[in-house]
């Protein structure tokens, strides 16, 4: 076998395996600090989203009670919907059933919620009804009341 | 000896005093009081942590009360403090670790635990199940309906509901391999995917051991670190996840070709136990490019071509080309979003409200430069497992769907790696997951 073989593949000697990395410490420095810099933003991105999402729950808090003092019902477990009227706003959607049961299982009345925190309350600004066990989705919505923004997207 | 190539540290001499062991024997009695809390406490039924599920371990509960958030990521809490010094000690204070016999009882009894509860935080398995009963028992393609085809079966209560109609994003191996289970009725094929998850880990711990071992590094100390983890044992083997078994035929990958001396059919015998892991689940088929780019070795190319054939002429013939096209389902994923990726926490940090279309194409482009790297790296010498590890460690982060098991996968390589760098940064990434999850123990919403 000639000599510009690798012997344990077979292949060109410029093609074969290599034992060792050629060892840079310069190259083994950058790697180490790109790392270290990734590591550094993953961690502060992950305090900064768990301190955000803290702040969003005290909002959701706030929002249960809102719901429960702006219907007058004790339901248990109502749903929260961030999102429902765009990405950009602290507008929740808050749904809860009508009668006792479990979730979903009845008519439920939503409130539409929105603005500061004022004495453990938030500004209510519209609201709608949903079916039993159906989604949020403006063709099911009936019974709409409130600002346009909710109403406006009511079909029924 | 840099740093960065430090092995393990062997194991500590059997002659070893136990009575400077008392702090690991207290972090591991903390991390089985802490599983076995959890476990029982979800035996009591469906809560945030707890997927609706048949009652199968409903005989368990009894002694405290239901899983709630707070009991949950406190008792989350204690076990990845306890696991994070076991762990030191293992890796920096060998005098203080557990014995090799002590890390086997350790794991025998948290996996009893595991296997004697209920099902842990996600519903996948349920889909598993869905996917299989379509198949086996109502004739349906699980390629091309979602588990609502079979809504009137019972398994349909217990699918999430995102997941109701979507088609299996699974391979066609894993799929085909729960067909058989179907049959043994929902509770029977509980039971058996979670023997099959640990079975699984049983498989990766032994490879895990041995291949450490062969490298000079201490066994105990590495399958510690891999089945005493916190996301491993209560998301993965937790959730009866088929990634375990997709990490099993990796792993044994691995083993088949990190011994003294390896046989044209070892080699061949890995290739092929890649693509089955592929045909598991198409991560494992990131591994495949940088062995086979390390060892430069004919039959370990056969052996994946051969297995890659069979996965697709048996795919096609029982699932059709649907069953074959496992990279659409994966496109498909990789088009969601979930509120633990990286790039979701990236997108707040910037204050942007989410990931956007082009953030996925930015993100994909981050992870071609960095697997072009890695495949560079390797061809000119670097250690093929870590390059694996690190490939799949940046696949997890750079994903804009990212679960809890997912940032599982490169584990198993980085403890049996030469390049230390590359345990740190999975048990950083892992640990900053944890940190993510703690929001509902500060401002409980309800």
């Amino acid at each position: 076998m000639s000599s510009s073989v690798d012997r344990r593949s077979g292949l060109a000697a410029r093609l074969g395996p290599r034992d060792e990395d050629s060892r840079s410490p310069r190259r083994w420095r950058i790697e180490t600090a790109v790392l270290i810099i990734a590591g550094i933003l993953l961690l502060v991105m992950s305090i900064n989203d768990t301190s955000r999402q803290t702040i969003v729950n005290e909002r959701l808090k706030v929002d249960l009670v809102t719901w429960s003092h702006f219907t007058g019902l004790d339901t248990k477990e109502p749903a929260i919907e961030q999102g429902v009227f765009g990405y950009t706003n602290t507008i929740d959607v808050v749904c809860g059933n009508l009668k006792p049961g479990p979730p979903e299982s009845t008519v439920r009345q939503c409130a539409v919620i929105t603005g500061p925190d004022v004495h453990g309350l938030r500004h209510v600004i519209g609201g709608y009804r949903l079916p039993a066990y159906s989604d949020d989705e403006p063709a099911r919505r009936f019974d709409c009341y409130g600002e346009k923004l909710v109403t406006e997207t009511c079909r029924r | 000896m840099s740093a960065a190539t430090q092995p393990l540290p062997a194991a500590a001499p059997k002659s070893q005093s136990s009575s400077g062991r008392a702090f690991a024997y207290v972090a591991a009695a903390l991390i089985v009081l802490a599983t076995a809390l959890i476990f029982e406490a979800a035996s009591w039924g469906h809560e945030s942590d707890v997927p609706e599920q048949p009652r199968i371990s409903g005989w368990i509960g009894g002694f405290t009360g239901k899983l709630t958030y707070d009991v949950f990521l406190l008792s989350l809490l204690v076990f990845t403090l306890a696991y994070a010094t076991l762990s030191a000690f293992a890796l920096r204070l060998p005098r203080l670790a557990l014995s090799p016999r002590a890390v086997i009882w350790l794991l025998v009894v948290l996996y009893t635990i595991v296997l004697l509860g209920p099902v842990l935080i996600s519903t996948d398995v349920f889909s598993y199940i869905a996917y299989a009963r379509m198949g086996a028992i109502h004739g349906i393609n699980p390629y091309e309906h979602g588990p609502h085809a079979i809504w009137y079966d019972h398994i349909y209560h217990f699918v999430g509901k995102d997941w109701i109609y979507s088609p299996t994003a699974y391979g066609p191996l894993y799929t085909l391999l729960t067909y058989p289970f179907a049959y043994l009725g929902i509770d029977g094929t509980i039971w058996s995917m979670k023997l099959i998850a640990l079975g699984s880990t049983a498989g990766i711990l032994w490879a895990t051991w041995r291949i450490a071992e062969r490298r000079g590094f201490d066994g105990a100390a590495a399958a510690l670190i891999v089945g005493v983890n916190p996301i491993y044992l209560l998301y993965g083997a937790g959730g009866a996840h088929n990634d375990l078994l997709m990490m099993f035929l990796m792993m044994g990958a691995v083993a088949l070709v990190v011994a003294p001396r390896v046989t044209a059919g070892r080699e061949a015998t890995a290739g092929a136990a890649l693509v089955a892991g592929a045909l598991i689940k198409v991560t494992a088929g990131a591994v495949l490019p940088f062995m086979v780019l390390s060892r430069r070795k004919m039959p370990a190319v056969l052996g994946a071509l051969a297995m890659a054939i069979v996965g697709v002429i048996v795919a096609d013939a029982v699932f059709g080309i649907k069953g074959v096209d496992i990279f659409a389902a994966l496109s498909r994923d990789s088009s969601f979003v979930s509120t633990d990726s990286f790039a979701t926490e990236f997108a707040h940090l910037i204050g942007k409200p989410g990931v956007f279309p082009i953030d996925h194409d930015l993100l994909k482009g981050v992870l071609v430069v960095v697997l072009a790297y890695l495949v560079w790296r390797t061809w000119r010498g670097y250690e093929w497992i870590a390059a694996s590890g690190w490939a799949l460690l940046a696949i997890s982060v750079t994903t804009t769907w990212l679960l809890a098991w997912y940032i599982l996968w490169p584990l198993p390589l980085a403890v049996v790696s030469k390049d230390r760098r590359l345990l740190a940064a999975v048990l950083l990434v892992q640990l900053v997951y944890v940190i993510h999850q703690y929001s509902p123990l500060l401002v409980p919403v309800q």
